[in-house]
Formats: structure tokens, sequence, C-alpha cells
């Protein structure tokens, strides 16, 4: 992939080329490349969403971008700086990225009050001063209020749409340039799914915070997200604002995947076949040639570009940080 | 009403008995489903969605409470004998669970665990485990496979083929797409929806997600605190929702596209109600954003709505000029 992208000078978060590979599991096994170029630029205070299937590799890039998980190849840039990998600088680092995880009953410790799950952060990056007051806010923010009446609770004690907002608690006392949301609501119920979308947005907008949603819930970025980057099996095929990119999808892949989302009305139903793909075994030329319904349709052969799907791994085009653009040899035959 | 319905369920009260007393899942229900008619049954968790459906084949811990009538094609479930009850379970009626990595036996190759379903059946049916295979659209070979060796959608493709195996006449499906990924979650409501169409099944299909119901249903009702709060033909009611809670339920699944819902996520402020201490009156009015001062001491009825034969609604607005049928 080209590297020379045109980008706009004060990023917040600038990936370029960046690949993860999980080595095979037993010897003679093949690798499996869960991210596999993936560009992708975040700007201060926007919130953006990562779309895809599971497996398609978006949780592990959350990892990779929170230093959670090393690169095979490629750079992450965090404020015009790479990732730290001293202690004194991941330490910094992560106070400035924090994550918010699917499950808050899992990410709770059972055994802390709601006190020191949130004050926990302050402590450890020994902001103690005035911590009674900065908990309270931080809980009262997030939408627990008055915050004494949950200050002394248990993570048991409190409905998963709390226990939510909790974690986000946690995550805000340390004032992150960076959120990063893996798949926020999706274990919650329906009913608080929106009010904690909300306070996600307000937080963003009033924090100046920028959000990386990871999620693979399409309602979900047309409700809160700016822009959207869809992905698959390891590469963003498809990005460009959520208007442009749920409105007028470019990509055969973004079009299948919205047409089976009932809460899009427009698009005739179009249910790829086969089940996710194989991280271990991506295909030759375009890696969704398997499953493409042009390709299935003729339609690619029609067009004359079915020996290029075959062949060539098409590249997502050069763009500026708006542009909506997707990786398709049908959009440049 | 319906005139001879395959399911007709009546008054129905299921109480469960924890250590802090008797819990009440289920209050009161009324539920109609026709021969060849899918009613959706929609509702968070904690609503009594699950406990209506297992109480439909009483399949409910034995010191559990039951009241009420349920007929299924005329046999009253209740007062069945437990042999009797065998052969309705599967036969008559049969549950596509959630989750079907917890439900297979992992210790079981697929063909022997669907054969016992046909086995145990044996006069009534006369199908194969190859045909059910080609039925849900898996392979012969997956009858020797066992559990783990498949994904995700398969594993729930054949929680299908044993559901069909006896030939029921209702299939009770309880969130049967609620862990899969979007596009086989596509894949298994299209198989569904085909076998239903073949055969003339009827269907109540549970989930708490509203968007599926539209495509998949005839009908839908919404419960909520164990109570069905509205109920009417799927798309009337998920354009047109007049009680408050399934509007607020709609509304949190965005119709992407439309400009109202963008950067307008919506909600429910509270959480739902816990059925061990319910509020009074109507159990909806702490987090109803309409409730007016008799709603904290009245439990409205469910009733039909003036303005359309078809809607029933639990809600002391119903028929308010404001909420109109669209």
């Amino acid at each position: 992939m080209s590297s020379n992208e045109q980008y706009s000078g004060n990023a917040l978060l600038e990936l370029r080329d960046v690949h993860v590979a999980y080595p095979a599991r037993r010897r003679g096994g093949s690798v499996a490349r869960a991210v596999d170029g993936v560009q992708l630029i975040l700007q201060p205070g926007e919130i953006v969403a990562l779309v895809g299937e599971s497996g398609c590799g978006k949780t592990t890039l959350a990892r990779a971008i929170l230093g959670l998980q090393q690169l095979s190849q490629g750079t992450i840039q965090f404020d015009g700086e790479s990732i730290p990998t001293d202690a004194a600088g991941k330490k910094l680092f992560r106070r400035q990225v924090q994550i918010v995880f699917q499950d808050p009953t899992a990410s709770l410790n059972p055994r802390q009050s709601v006190y020191e799950i949130v004050a926990e952060g302050l402590r450890i990056h020994g902001n103690s001063e005035n911590e009674h007051k900065i908990v309270s806010a931080a809980l009262e923010r997030c939408g627990l209020h008055p915050a004494d009446r949950y200050m002394l609770r248990y993570p048991h004690e409190l409905s998963g749409g709390q226990r939510q907002r909790v974690v986000i608690a946690g995550a805000m006392v340390l004032e992150p340039r960076l959120l990063i949301a893996d798949e926020p609501v999706s274990s919650l119920d329906a009913s608080v799914r929106g009010e904690i979308l909300k306070l996600l947005q307000d937080l963003a907008r009033d924090k100046n915070m920028a959000v990386l949603v990871v999620t693979h819930d399409l309602g979900l970025p047309w409700n809160i997200a700016d822009r959207i980057a869809v992905m698959y099996l390891g590469r963003i095929v498809e990005i460009g604002t959520t208007e442009d990119v749920l409105a007028r999808p470019k990509h055969p892949y973004t079009r299948a995947l919205l047409s089976v989302v009932h809460e899009h009305l427009q698009l005739e139903q179009q249910i790829l076949k086969g089940d996710t793909p194989d991280p271990t075994s991506i295909a030759r030329g375009c890696r969704f040639n398997p499953r493409c319904p042009m390709v299935q349709s003729g339609e690619a052969e029609r067009l004359g570009i079915l020996q290029k799907c075959l062949n060539d791994d098409p590249v997502l085009p050069n763009k500026q940080n708006n542009d909506h653009v997707a990786a398709c040899h049908a959009l440049n035959f | 009403m319906i005139d001879s319905p395959v399911l007709k369920v009546r008054d129905l009260y299921v109480t469960y008995q924890s250590s802090f007393g008797p819990v009440p899942a289920v209050r009161g229900v009324d539920l109609d489903i026709a021969l060849g008619e899918t009613l959706g049954l929609a509702g968070e968790s904690g609503c009594g969605k699950s406990t209506l459906a297992m109480a439909l084949l009483r399949l409910v811990p034995p010191a559990t409470q039951i009241s009420g009538s349920i007929l299924l094609d005329g046999q009253s479930v209740l007062t069945m004998k437990p042999g009797q009850l065998r052969l309705v379970r599967w036969a008559q009626a049969s549950i596509v669970f959630q989750g079907a990595q917890h439900v297979l036996n992992p210790v079981q190759r697929i063909g022997s665990q669907i054969d016992e379903a046909i086995q145990l059946h044996h006069g009534s049916t006369s199908s194969t485990v190859r045909e059910m295979l080609a039925l849900v659209g898996l392979s012969d070979g997956c009858a020797d496979d066992y559990p783990h060796e498949l994904s995700g959608g398969q594993k729930q493709r054949v929680m299908i083929a044993m559901a069909l195996s006896c030939n029921p006449l209702l299939i009770i499906a309880d969130e049967p797409t609620t862990a899969l990924d979007v596009m086989v979650q596509a894949q298994i409501l299209q198989l569904l929806d085909n076998i239903k169409r073949e055969r003339g099944l009827s269907m109540l299909f549970i989930t708490h997600d509203l968007s599926v119901l539209s495509h998949n249903t005839d009908r839908v009702a919404v419960m909520y605190a164990g109570r069905i709060v509205e109920v009417g033909p799927a798309e009337e009611l998920l354009r047109g929702s007049i009680h408050p809670y399934s509007r607020a339920l709609a509304e949190s699944f965005p119709i992407i596209g439309d400009p109202k819902s963008r950067h307008q996520p919506k909600g429910l402020a509270g959480d739902p109600p816990d059925p061990n201490s319910l509020p009074s009156g109507c159990p909806f009015h702490p987090r109803c954003n309409v409730a007016i001062d008799s709603c904290k001491s009245i439990d409205i009825k469910l009733s039909a709505v003036t303005k359309s034969i078809d809607r029933q609604v639990a809600c002391v607005h119903a028929n308010d000029e404001s909420r109109s049928v669209k």
C-alpha cells in the first residue's frame, strides 16, 4: 500500500500500513493475518465507527492501538509520536487512551466498590488530590446521580446499564484524549443502549475526546459516529462520513452488509453465502472475491474486471480526511 | 379473535419460587397463534418472554406455579399427563433455543443427536437425519461431526433440523439468531422463513431485537414486566407504536438514513423492573415520559384500540387523539 497519503497536520491518531499476524498454532499451520494493512486517521474530538463481522480483525486493531498487541509491520502514531515502549512512556500514554469493553460485568472487579473502581485510575496515575470530588463529578457526569448513593455499592448491586456507566466513569476520570469503545452497548438491553450512546456522544463533544467505536451494528454509527470504516478480513475496504457510506455504499461488501440490516429500507436483500471468512487463508486478488456478489453474478466479468478481481489486491485510494473511498476494482475500471 | 388457533393461551401466570419468595415472571398473558402465522414476541431481558416460551411446553422448574390455560391444537398442555406431554414436545411444538453451542451435546455426533428426537417419536415421523440436514442446507458429512467442528451458524441450523424432525405444528424460536453475526443471522432468518412457508408452520419468534421482527413476522406482541403491553400487525406496530414502551423500544433501533435519528440516540431512562419488586400501578410508570398521576395506582388492562381492530394496547393514553395509529 502507498504510504505517501496526504493528511491534514494535527491528527490525534495515525495508523500507517498496520499489520498484526498471529503465529500458527501448530507447526506447518498458517499464520492468521488478523490485521492486514490498515490506514486510519483520527482527528481530535471525532467519533469513528469501525464496523465488520466477527473475525474481521476489528478487536485486534483496537488492541494494537492500545499497545496491547505487537505490530508485525507498520506504525501507529499518537499525537505525532510512536506509541512508547518504555514503562514511563507507556504510563503517560495509557492515561490519554482509555478503553471501554463490551461486557461491563466482566470488566469490573466484583470485590471493589464503585468508588474504588472509579478512583483506581487516579491512584495509579498519582492524582489523589481532590479524589473524592473528581470521582463524584465523574459519576454524576455519567448519569449516576446522586453520586453518593452509588459510591459504596458493588457491581452486583447495579444493573447492566449502570455498570457500563461505572466503566465509562472510570475511563473518564483521567480525561483521556482518545476513548476506544469495543462493542460498548451490545451486551445491554435495547432500551438502555440509546442512553449509553448518548452519554458517549456528549462526552466526546464536551471534552473534545476522540472515540473509536468498534461494532458490528450499523445502526450505532448512524446514531453517533461522524465517520465509518468498514473492515473486511483485516483491511479497511470502505471509509467515509457516516452519511456517505450508509446512504451511498460503494463496496459490494458494505452494500451486502447494509442490505441485511432491517433498519435499512432502500436496498434489496443480498445475503452472502458461507461463514465468516478465515484470516489464515486470505484469497488471492481481492480478498472479498470468494463471496463477492459482483463476481458470482458475472457482473465483474461483464465489466471486464474479473481477472483483476482474481489476481490484483485492490488498494484503498489515497484520501483526504473526509473523502469517501472504497477498495474495489469495479469503482475504477 | 382467530377461529381455531394452533396455540391459544389464556390468562397465563408463571411464578417462580426463589429464596426471596415468589417471583411472578409472567402475569396474565393471552396469546393466539393461527395456523401458518408467525407471532413475534419482543421485550428486554427479564420481561418474561423466555419464561413464557418454556411454560408453553411446561419446561419450567418443578416448584414453579403455572395457572391459566394453554391449548395446543385444542389439547390442554397444563393438564396433560407426563406421557402425553412427551409426545407433544417435539411432535406438536418444538423449541429452537438460543445459544446452540450450549444446547448441543458436545460429545455426541450431530447425526445421532438429530436421530434421538426422531427415534423418540418413531410413530409420528418417517424423516431421516439426511433429509433433515438437507432441509437446513447442511451436507451429509455433518452427521458425523461433533458440535465443536461446526460454526455458530451451522450449529443453529442443526438446532432447526432437530426442531423440525418430528413435523411439529408450532415452532418456538427463542432468540434463534442472537449470538450470530449479521450475515449469518440473515441466512438463518431466511432459512426459517422458507421452511415456515413450505410447511405452513406456525411460529412464535422471541427476540429482544425489534428490527428483525418487521420482515419475519405477521403480528408482534411487546412484553414488559411479565405482561403484554401492545399487540398488533407487525408493520403497523413497528412504524406506529402506541404504547410508550414499545415506542421507545422501536426508537432504540434507528432507521438508517432517517435524519431524525442521526446523532440522536434515543433510549429510556431507568432500568427494566425487578420482577421481585414491581412498581405499583402500571409497572412502566417510573420510566414513562407521559405518565399521569393515576398510572401510579391503576394498572390498565390490555384492550382493543378504537381506531384499529387489530391493535390492543395497555395504556391510559391508548385512545388519545395525539397518539394516532399511523
